[in-house]
């Protein structure tokens, strides 16, 4: 087999995608272009299934600010280390379930090895407020950035080298937005704000961070679609974010890049659902000619190859698997227009003076 | 720090393709403040010619 083929593929957090929009319901298909590249960069989104995890050494688990960076070139990945993943709980959690998350953090220590610690609470509640766009986007914020900023100082001050961070979201038990998700026809709400909150931290700490929301559990609901099923198993969204960043690679600034580390120069490809063309990464891997496979996979979002005048620019993939395939020629190699009939005709020039 | 959403529209000429858009997108956000997370989440044609697009973006206003 040929040498590795490093792919970056990105699933964008709260658009509702249907593979992918949920609870870590993209990982299959992470696992399948992982074993076809050999090294796939992805973010938590496609990751986190919440109690349910899937760890691979071909898997570089970059949040979604780190993964805009180094899609721009500003920022190069080093794998290899183990992480000490700090854990940064909002003051907002009520004391049950703030055991709830402790236990999990000693649960992975004591199960799976992981290597955890400090503890850090945050000063004030980070207050949490969840919002949508006009688009039918999620997005959400937090009235104190400055508490989550200064609780993550201190954790990085203290030994952590990556940062696993839980904020009390409002609970939501009878929203028809929430039966929408639950029964799979909606976006993910909560997504939005998550990002926002990891994507200040690594903003702010250049290091690994990912986030859990902590909520009230949830009343059964038999209709459940198995995409969201992941986050009804359990007390914590918290085990996968653990697990994810315990092998995160670090984050580099491009210039003290050394041989091994990842810089965008070294892409292959990027699988991207073909409705979702219009984020940083995209756009920045467009900007340095990295081939684009856009995989049908509809979300509220129609950012597309057509409405962007890139139909010659993509490759079209119907399936996950598909786009695995891709890469594999890719990878292999084998130019992809031969594997497609009609094989159109060579174009042939004459040689004249002008 | 505070954390705003904000929602701009914005003409791209016809002469730039997408894989020029990204730095000129910039430009205009960093207007308004220091962007965190965006996307473009709708692009029609202009009537100009070139495309007129949607952004949806969370920014940082830096207070002192």
């Amino acid at each position: 087999m040929a040498a590795v083929f490093p792919t970056l593929m990105i699933v964008p957090t709260g658009i509702g995608c249907e593979i992918g929009g949920y609870a870590g319901d993209a990982l299959p298909a992470a696992r399948v272009l992982a074993a076809a590249s050999g090294c796939l960069v992805t973010h938590p989104n496609v990751m986190n299934g919440a109690a349910l995890y899937w760890s691979d050494e071909r898997i570089l688990y970059v949040e979604g600010w780190g993964l805009d960076r180094f899609a721009a070139g500003e920022l190069a990945l080093r794998g290899g280390r183990r992480q000490r993943v700090g854990l940064l709980l909002d003051a907002g959690i009520e004391p049950s379930l703030r055991d709830r998350h402790l236990q999990v953090a000693d649960a992975c220590r004591a199960t799976l090895g992981l290597e955890i610690g400090p503890v850090v609470t945050t000063d004030v509640p980070l207050e949490v407020t969840l919002r949508q766009g006009e688009s039918g986007v999620s997005w959400g914020s937090l009235e104190r950035p400055d508490a989550l900023l200064r609780a993550g100082e201190k954790l990085r001050e203290r030994g952590a080298s990556a940062i696993a961070v839980v904020a009390r979201f409002p609970d939501d038990s009878g929203s028809e937005a929430l039966q929408a998700y639950r029964h799979g026809s909606g976006v993910d709400g909560l997504a939005g704000a998550e990002a926002v909150i990891s994507h200040l931290l690594v903003r702010h700490l250049q290091i690994p961070c990912a986030h859990a929301p902590a909520l009230a559990p949830l009343p059964l609901d038999p209709q459940l679609d198995p995409r969201a099923a992941a986050e009804e198993l359990a007390h914590t969204f918290l085990p996968c974010v653990l697990v994810g960043l315990s092998r995160a690679p670090d984050l580099i600034q491009s210039a003290s890049a050394q041989p091994g580390d990842l810089l965008a120069s070294g892409l292959g490809a990027l699988v991207v659902p073909e409705g979702a063309l219009g984020g940083e990464a995209v756009l920045a891997c467009l900007e340095r000619n990295v081939p684009v496979i856009a995989v049908t996979n509809p979300s509220v979002l129609q950012v597309s190859s057509h409405s962007m005048g890139l139909e010659g620019r993509v490759v079209a993939a119907a399936t996950y698997a598909e786009a695995a395939g891709l890469l594999l020629a890719m990878r292999e190699g084998v130019a992809l227009p031969s594997l497609q009939r009609p094989l159109l005709p060579l174009d042939c020039f004459s040689s004249t003076r002008d | 720090m505070r954390i705003e959403s904000l929602q701009l529209q914005l003409p791209l000429p016809a002469y730039q393709t997408a894989c020029d858009w990204r730095g000129r997108i910039l430009d205009h956000l960093r207007v308004h403040g220091e962007p965190l997370r965006w996307a473009i989440t709708s692009v029609m044609d202009s009537p100009e010619g070139g495309s007129e697009v949607v952004i949806e973006a969370v920014m940082l206003q830096h207070e002192g």
